[in-house]
């Protein structure tokens, strides 16, 4: 997931109003900064372990919940970086593959191959993560135009993304929920 | 339109299919970046 991130975002700030929104923000992205950080010295092939795996994600979680309740002055507003950080496997589970252990246990939707669903999916999140922010903090008309300016700027960047995903990547939609791989009938019967 | 494609593919993967990593990094941020601006002038305004 892209923009949903920031919808998350979005909506975690409506539910901690006293949390900073730039810790809030890049907790949500957390697992992709993290992987941003480790394709220096390499490549991003193989990295999704490291970041985007079960055991990762809760490892984060608690590193960036702890730093924030060390640095910041409410100290019980580290849940809610706890929960940006937790949340972005759940979601990313939409829009790719992602692992669960190790790279050979990836799961998930794979709606990046499939551009008008994933669209549809984040320009939903983006909506309604900005309404339930914007009756949170944006009682005037001048403070909704800019919760809609930041809502299309959050659409345009995801069609931007899609578009040249697009263009890139032409690998086929593959969902997986499962586990192992998927035997046929006959391959099934064949086995003791 | 080709071209266009060509120079796109370029900026974000190089040489090679592999995502570079500062691009990767400037992707993440920019989101972060338009939901911090736009609290920023909300809570500004408050």
């Amino acid at each position: 997931m892209y923009a949903g991130h920031a919808a998350i975002a979005l909506a975690l700030r409506s539910r901690y109003p006293d949390v900073a929104i730039l810790p809030l923000a890049a907790a949500c992205y957390g697992p992709d900064l993290l992987e941003a950080a480790l394709m220096i010295p390499t490549s991003r092939a193989g990295m999704a372990v490291y970041t985007h795996s079960i055991p990762a994600l809760v490892l984060g979680a608690l590193l960036a919940a702890g730093m924030y309740a060390l640095f910041a002055k409410r100290r019980s507003d580290a849940l809610a970086i706890f929960l940006a950080w937790m949340l972005h496997w759940p979601a990313d589970f939409f829009t790719g593959l992602k692992p669960i252990l190790g790279l050979d246990t990836r799961v998930g939707l794979d709606l990046y191959h499939l551009p008008f669903a994933d669209f549809a999916l984040e320009t939903l999140c983006v909506v309604a993560a900005c309404a339930v922010y914007a009756r949170r903090f944006a009682p005037t008309r001048r403070e909704r135009r800019i919760v809609v300016a930041l809502g299309c700027a959050l659409v345009v960047l995801q069609a931007g993304l899609l578009w040249t995903l697009s263009r890139v990547d032409w690998g086929v939609w593959n969902p997986s929920l499962a586990l192992v791989p998927s035997r046929t009938h006959l391959e099934s019967r064949s086995l003791p | 339109m080709t071209s266009v494609i060509a120079l796109l593919q370029f900026l974000l993967f190089g040489s090679r299919w592999d995502i570079q990593w500062w691009t990767f990094l400037l992707v993440v941020l920019a989101p972060i970046a338009v939901v911090s601006v736009a609290d920023r002038r909300i809570r500004a305004r408050r």
